[in-house]
């Protein structure tokens, strides 16, 4: 699908009331960036727990399980504030994104984490232990996706 | 003062700040490891906080769940700190004239103090209040004031991004 054809839809986006409203002072963005890096913080800590727990790297005297439903709560919220406060910052220059590869990596990534986390890493860390070769992998996987998110942001602002 | 401002402006003038800086690809990836690197340290922080502060892994001693996670927080912090300094070595004239930059090394070394008053202090008696799933008040103060440091850490980062 050609990129053009969400044009109309970040123009929308970029004409919003929320768009303007972070656009409007000079302390809205870092503001809003600073809670979605705080959040990101916090989502890096649980993920980076998680996967390597399954990676049988670290907390090995925990069950998988165990690590899973302690994290869980603090995973769910920081990615759900990363999802509000990272809505903002794009609303705010949208129609900037639209022809910036790395936005488009960022978006594909996080869909794909969203996806594996809740469909494979939840499903996976309901045992109490994972063997070898597939821990390895699931929490592999996972941490590429989450650490590739972070890169491909940090890319944005660059390309 | 002035002393350090001819120092940064030295290291400003050098070959190798010139060539971080204007590198179109060296920057972005020292600000990528800094981000990456603060998303493992400050968030494994943050879940040792969240044990000291009786919220995460109640059921398990805390010095088994800090000696568990604190490696990662460390390691990670080694790679915030040379990535920083890095970037700070690329733009030494512009941060030290930035008021934002000072508060953030300011409460970069509270932050620190907070850690090293800890582990010299309560920590050390540990085993008093290791199987406590609520530990005591020092305890709870030093995660709780570790919370509010890192973040005040990183919100001045990125107010000082902005600023100049």
């Amino acid at each position: 699908m050609p990129i053009q054809f969400f044009r109309p839809f970040f123009k929308w986006c970029d004409g919003t009331m929320l768009g303007a409203w972070v656009r409007s002072s000079t302390w809205q963005f870092p503001m809003i960036e600073t809670i979605h890096i705080l959040a990101l913080a916090m989502l890096y800590g649980c993920v980076v727990i998680l996967s390597l727990r399954l990676m049988h790297m670290l907390m090995k005297g925990w069950t998988v399980s165990n690590i899973a439903n302690e994290v869980s709560p603090y995973l769910n919220w920081s990615l759900g504030t990363i999802l509000v406060s990272g809505t903002l910052l794009y609303l705010s220059e949208a129609m900037k994104t639209l022809d910036n590869p790395a936005f488009w990596i960022k978006v594909t990534l996080l869909f794909s984490a969203i996806v594996f986390h809740y469909a494979v890493v939840r499903r996976v860390a309901r045992a109490d232990e994972v063997s070898g070769a597939r821990g390895f992998v699931v929490g592999f996987v996972s941490l590429v996706l989450w650490l590739g998110i972070g890169c491909a942001g940090r890319a944005i602002a660059f390309v | 003062m002035s002393a350090l401002f001819d120092l940064c402006n030295w290291i400003n003038a050098s070959a190798t700040s010139t060539a971080i800086r204007e590198s179109v690809l060296v920057f972005p990836v020292i600000e990528g490891t800094h981000l990456l690197a603060i998303g493992v340290s400050a968030g494994t922080i943050a879940m040792t906080d969240l044990r000291l502060l009786g919220v995460v892994m109640k059921k398990d001693p805390a010095s088994k769940v800090l000696r568990a996670i604190l490696p990662f927080s460390i390691w990670g912090f080694v790679v915030v700190f040379i990535s920083g300094s890095l970037l700070f070595w690329a733009e030494p004239a512009k941060s030290y004239r930035n008021p934002w930059f000072r508060f953030k090394l300011l409460f970069l070394l509270l932050a620190g103090m907070n850690a090293l008053f800890f582990h010299m202090g309560i920590y050390r008696r540990m085993e008093r209040w290791d199987n406590d799933a609520i530990p005591p008040s020092k305890a709870r103060l030093a995660g709780a004031l570790s919370l509010v440091l890192w973040a005040t850490v990183i919100w001045l980062g990125r107010q000082f991004a902005y600023s100049s």
